[in-house]
């Protein structure tokens, strides 16, 4: 099982209409702003998960409809047998784990 | 086959608070609030039965936990109504499908990763965020 974090585009930038206040932090407008401003993340939040940063086309956080935040399952393969939903109301982690848990104990994951 | 699971919506507005409602100021290019016709300079006045007091964060919350979603709107002064349903909304991609392929930079910026070439060798746990 590997486990990863995809960076994507803030959700609250301090340039946006919603900024986050606890937060200075803006849009990111080069592939190396975005990386710093992930990098940032982790190091704030003792994030230990692989990450990895979406390009500025959002090309993956559009593909998988994940802005502001989203968890995937993919088995083997890679297809989608957890799609969780949107947060912040829909991002479940104990739902996501739940399922996990449930998903490889059942073999449901492996192709 | 894993059985399909429901989902919250996604809509692809950028949103700004006004005295009426909600402004939208903007929609993501090929989102479904495009395909629906939102507009920018659109004021979202009503979402299902919240009307008064309605802002953003209430807008979203309705959005993302309702199966069906009416938008009463507000179009250089004329009143509009947009209707929906969450599977309309979050229909990009299903339980059952093949994820989409992307090659990513690592967060360290020494080169970059295929999603398939971890994929194709264990499953994958996939988290979308950012820190805000």
């Amino acid at each position: 099982m590997e486990f990863l974090l995809v960076y994507i585009r803030e959700a609250h930038p301090s340039d946006s209409n919603w900024p986050d206040d606890s937060v200075q932090l803006n849009d990111a407008r080069t592939l190396h702003e975005r990386l710093s401003a992930a990098s940032f993340c982790g190091e704030q939040l003792n994030l230990t998960l692989p990450t990895v940063v979406d390009d500025l086309d959002d090309k993956a956080n559009q593909s998988y409809s994940a802005w502001p935040e989203r968890i995937y399952i993919l088995s083997r393969g890679g297809i989608i047998h957890y799609r969780g939903g949107l947060g912040p109301w829909g991002f479940k982690t104990e739902e996501a784990e739940a399922f996990l848990t449930s998903a490889l104990s059942q073999g449901k994951l492996r192709s | 086959m894993p059985t399909k699971q429901r989902v919250g919506g996604y809509l692809g507005l950028y949103l700004q608070d006004c005295s009426q409602g909600v402004l939208i100021t903007g929609t993501h290019p090929n989102s479904p609030a495009a395909t629906l016709g939102f507009l920018p300079g659109d004021c979202i006045v009503q979402i299902n039965d919240i009307g008064d007091g309605l802002n953003g964060d209430l807008l979203i919350r309705t959005l993302f936990t309702s199966e069906k979603v009416i938008f009463k709107v507000v179009r250089a002064n004329e009143p509009l109504q947009i209707s929906t349903s969450v599977q309309e909304l979050d229909r990009i991609l299903s339980v059952g499908d093949v994820a989409p392929d992307c090659t990513l930079s690592k967060v360290d910026g020494d080169g970059s990763v295929r999603l398939s070439s971890l994929w194709n060798e264990s499953p994958l746990f996939l988290v979308f965020g950012s820190y805000t």
